[in-house]
C-alpha cells in the first residue's frame, strides 16, 4: 500500500470514527438514560441466555488442500459460543435472536433472527432468518442439546450446513423467509404438530448445484477437483438472497406420543435452485427421537432429487486444471444420509453429576451418479460425556469413517494423504446458561 | 496485465474505507438495539396477563378446572409444555419470555417441568403439587403441596404453612413473602383454594 493512500485512509479513519463515535455516544446515551430509570422492568423482558464450548480435534486420513488448514494437525477450537435474546414485545409477539462467534471467535453470525407472533392458541406466525423445519436436528443443532459435538451426515451434507462441508464448518441450515406453525392436542394420545415455511431456498449461481471445488496438496499435482460435498447454500447465502424468483417451500409434520416420551416427523421440501428458476431440488427426510430420562435413541433418514444438466464443468469453465471425470455435471443425480444414534446414562451423581456412553452409525452419498466422492462414506463415532457441574460437560468422541469405492479414488487424492479411512478424536468442554 | 499505481491505491483505499463504516455501523446497531430495550421498557412492563398456566399434557382437565375456577374478568393464558419437545432450540427461551409477562404463573405437575427450566425475574411462579425447582422465580416461589409431602428436596429458605381453612389460607398468602409452602391443603381438589390463592397474590379480594 503507497504512502499516499495511507494517509487517505487514515484522514477517513479519523472522520469516520468521530463522526461514528458521536453517534455511538448519543444513542448509548439516550438508552442509558432511559434504561436506568426502568433498569428493572427492562431486565424483567430482555432475557439473554447461551450455551458454548471449546474442543481440541485431530484427524487421520484427510487430504490436504491447498490452501485450507490440515486437518491431520490437531487444533484448539472454540467453535461456538453463542447468546440467545429474547424479548418479549407483547405476550404474543417475541423477538428472538443468536449472536454466536464462530471459529475462535472470528467469525459472527445471527444463526436465526426473527419475530414470532401467537396467532392464536394453536396457531403462530414467524418471519425473519428462521432455523429451517426439516428434520428435528437441524432444529436441535446446538451442542448442549446434542449428544456428541461431530454432526450427524443428515445434517452435515445434506440438510444442509451453510458452509463448505470439506472445509468442516457447519453452521445449520437457517433461511430468510416466514414460518406458520400450528398444533393440536390429541386426547391423551399426544400432539400433532405441523410447521410450513417458505423461504428463499438452496441455490447456485451456476447450472451446478454443487460446483465448489477445492484444490488438492498432493506435492507436484495440484489439480481443481469438486468434492461434491452435499447441498450448500448459495453463494450469496451472506445475504440469504434468493437466486431466482422460485421461493422454496418445506413441510413439517411430526407426531408426539406421550407414552413414548417421543416424537416422529416427516419432512419435504422443494425449491428451484439455478438462476433461471427452471431444475427442482426436493427432499424427503424422516425423524425418530426416543427421548427418555436415562437413554435417548435418535435417527433420521433423508433423500434428495437433484434437477441438473449433463456435461457442464465448471473447473474447466473457470479456467482451471483438473479431472473432467471428476468434475463434469453427471446429470440428474440422487443424494442420501442416515443416522442411528443411542446413548445411556449409567451412572448419575449428585448436584446434577451424570456420565454418558454414546454410540452413533452414520451414512452418506451426495451423488449416487459419480464414481467417486470421498462424501461416499459411512462412519462410526462413539463417545462419553461427563456433566461435572450443573449444565457444564466434558465429551470425549472418537470416530471411525471408511469411504465407499475407494478404488475408483484418483491418483492425486491419494497423492494429497487421502486414505480409505478417517479418523478423528475431539475433547470438548460445554457449557450452557 | 499489471495495474497501474493509481488503480491499485485506488482499489485498496476503498477496500480499506468501507471496513471502518461498517463495523462502526454494525456496533450502532447494536448500541440501537441496547437503547430500544430501554426506550420501550414502560410498554413492555404493562403486565398483560393475570395468570399463565403452565400444564403437560396429562395435566388438561386440572388446567380446565382451574380456568374455570378463576373469576371472570381475569386475563388468563395456558400452555401446553409438551409442545416445547416439538419446538426448535429458540423455543424454551421464547416460552420464559412469554411467561415474563405475566403476574402469576402457574405450574400444574412435575411433568410440566420436564421440558422447561429457567428463572423468572418478576413473575411469581405458583408450583402445583410439585417440588421440582428447574422453574424459580426471582420475586416469589410458592409451592402448593398437599399434607405429607416431603419437602427436604426444596431446602432453602422455605417457609412452611399449615393453613386450615379457606379463610386461614387467603390471610396467609403474603406477595411479599420469598417462599411459603401450604402444606395440608385439602380443598385443592375443588381448585378454588388455588383461585384463592392467586386472586390474593394480585391483590384482589375474593
Amino acid at each position: 500500500m503507497d504512502r499516499r493512500c495511507s494517509r487517505a485512509i487514515a484522514a477517513r479513519q479519523r472522520k469516520v470514527t468521530r463522526r461514528w463515535d458521536r453517534a455511538f455516544q448519543a444513542i448509548i446515551g439516550v438508552g442509558l438514560s432511559l434504561c436506568v430509570s426502568t433498569a428493572v422492568e427492562a431486565q424483567a423482558n430482555v432475557r439473554i441466555s447461551g450455551y458454548g464450548n471449546m474442543h481440541y480435534m485431530d484427524h487421520d486420513g484427510v487430504a490436504r488442500l491447498v490452501g485450507i488448514q490440515d486437518l491431520n494437525n490437531g487444533f484448539f477450537q472454540i467453535r461456538e459460543f453463542s447468546l440467545f435474546f429474547d424479548i418479549a414485545i407483547t405476550d404474543a409477539v417475541v423477538a428472538s435472536t443468536e449472536i454466536e462467534a464462530g471459529d475462535n471467535g472470528t467469525a459472527y453470525s445471527a444463526n436465526y433472527a426473527y419475530v414470532d407472533f401467537q396467532a392464536t392458541a394453536n396457531l403462530s406466525l414467524r418471519a425473519g432468518k428462521i432455523l429451517v423445519p426439516f428434520l428435528s436436528y437441524n432444529e436441535n443443532k446446538p451442542n448442549f442439546k446434542q449428544n456428541l459435538m461431530s454432526q450427524p451426515f443428515t445434517a452435515w451434507n445434506l440438510a444442509p450446513v451453510n458452509g463448505i462441508a470439506i472445509d468442516y464448518r457447519g453452521f445449520g441450515w437457517s433461511d430468510a423467509g416466514l414460518v406458520a406453525n400450528w398444533n393440536n392436542e390429541l386426547g391423551d394420545w399426544g400432539l400433532f404438530d405441523v410447521k410450513f415455511a417458505i423461504i428463499n431456498g438452496l441455490g447456485s449461481n451456476s447450472d451446478v448445484l454443487d460446483e465448489n471445488s477445492v484444490q488438492l496438496d498432493a506435492g507436484m499435482m495440484t489439480p481443481v477437483v469438486r468434492p461434491r460435498d452435499g447441498l450448500i447454500q448459495n453463494e450469496t447465502a451472506n445475504s440469504l438472497r434468493d437466486n431466482n424468483n422460485d421461493k422454496a417451500t418445506v413441510l413439517k409434520v411430526t407426531l408426539h406420543p406421550l407414552a413414548l416420551l417421543s416424537d416422529i416427523g416427516f419432512s419435504w421440501y422443494r425449491g428451484k435452485w439455478n438462476p433461471s428458476g427452471t431444475r427442482n431440488l426436493t427432499m424427503l427426510g424422516v425423524h425418530v427421537n426416543v427421548l427418555q430420562p436415562n437413554w435417548t435413541l435418535k435417527s433420521e433418514y433423508v433423500v434428495a432429487q437433484v434437477e441438473q444438466a449433463a456435461g457442464i464443468d465448471p473447473v474447466a469453465n473457470a479456467g482451471l486444471m483438473g479431472p473432467a471425470a471428476l468434475n463434469t455435471s453427471t446429470g440428474d443425480y440422487g443424494m442420501h444420509a442416515w443416522f442411528v444414534e443411542a446413548s445411556v446414562i449409567p451412572v448419575r451423581g449428585t448436584n446434577d453429576r451424570y456420565l454418558r456412553l454414546v454410540g452413533r452409525f452414520d451414512d452418506v452419498d451426495t451423488n449416487d451418479q459419480i464414481g467417486f466422492t470421498p462424501f461416499d462414506r459411512s462412519r462410526v463415532t462413539v463417545g462419553a460425556e461427563f456433566q461435572f457441574a450443573t449444565n457444564t460437560r466434558l465429551r470425549l468422541e472418537w470416530q471411525r469413517s471408511v469411504i465407499d469405492d475407494f478404488q475408483n479414488a484418483p491418483a492425486p487424492y491419494i497423492g494429497a494423504g487421502g486414505e480409505e479411512a478417517i479418523k478423528m478424536v475431539m475433547a470438548s468442554v460445554i457449557f450452557s446458561f | 496485465m499489471r495495474m497501474s499505481s493509481r488503480t491499485f491505491s485506488y482499489r485498496v483505499c476503498a477496500a480499506e474505507m468501507v471496513r471502518i463504516p461498517m463495523i462502526k455501523r454494525l456496533t450502532t446497531i447494536l448500541a440501537a438495539f441496547v437503547a430500544s430495550s430501554g426506550l420501550t421498557a414502560p410498554a413492555l412492563t404493562a403486565r398483560q396477563v393475570d395468570v399463565y398456566i403452565l400444564y403437560a399434557s396429562s395435566d388438561r382437565d386440572a388446567k380446565n378446572e382451574l380456568v374455570g375456577a378463576l373469576p371472570e374478568g381475569m386475563s388468563t393464558k395456558s400452555y401446553n409444555s409438551n409442545l416445547l419437545a416439538l419446538a426448535d432450540y429458540s423455543g424454551k427461551q421464547r416460552a420464559l419470555s412469554k411467561l415474563e409477562r405475566a403476574s402469576v404463573v402457574v405450574i400444574l405437575s412435575e411433568a410440566t417441568l420436564d421440558h422447561l427450566s429457567g428463572r423468572l425475574a418478576d413473575a411469581i411462579v405458583l408450583l402445583v403439587n410439585t417440588i421440582g425447582t428447574e422453574l424459580t422465580s426471582d420475586r416469589q416461589t410458592i409451592h402448593v403441596l398437599d399434607s405429607g409431602t416431603d419437602v427436604g428436596a426444596l431446602g432453602g429458605n422455605m417457609t412452611a404453612i399449615n393453613a386450615s381453612g379457606e379463610a386461614d389460607l387467603a390471610d396467609r398468602t403474603r406477595v411479599e413473602a420469598a417462599n411459603i409452602i401450604f402444606v395440608n391443603v385439602g380443598t385443592l381438589t375443588t381448585y378454588r383454594t388455588l383461585s384463592l390463592i392467586i386472586q390474593r397474590l394480585l391483590g384482589r379480594q375474593p
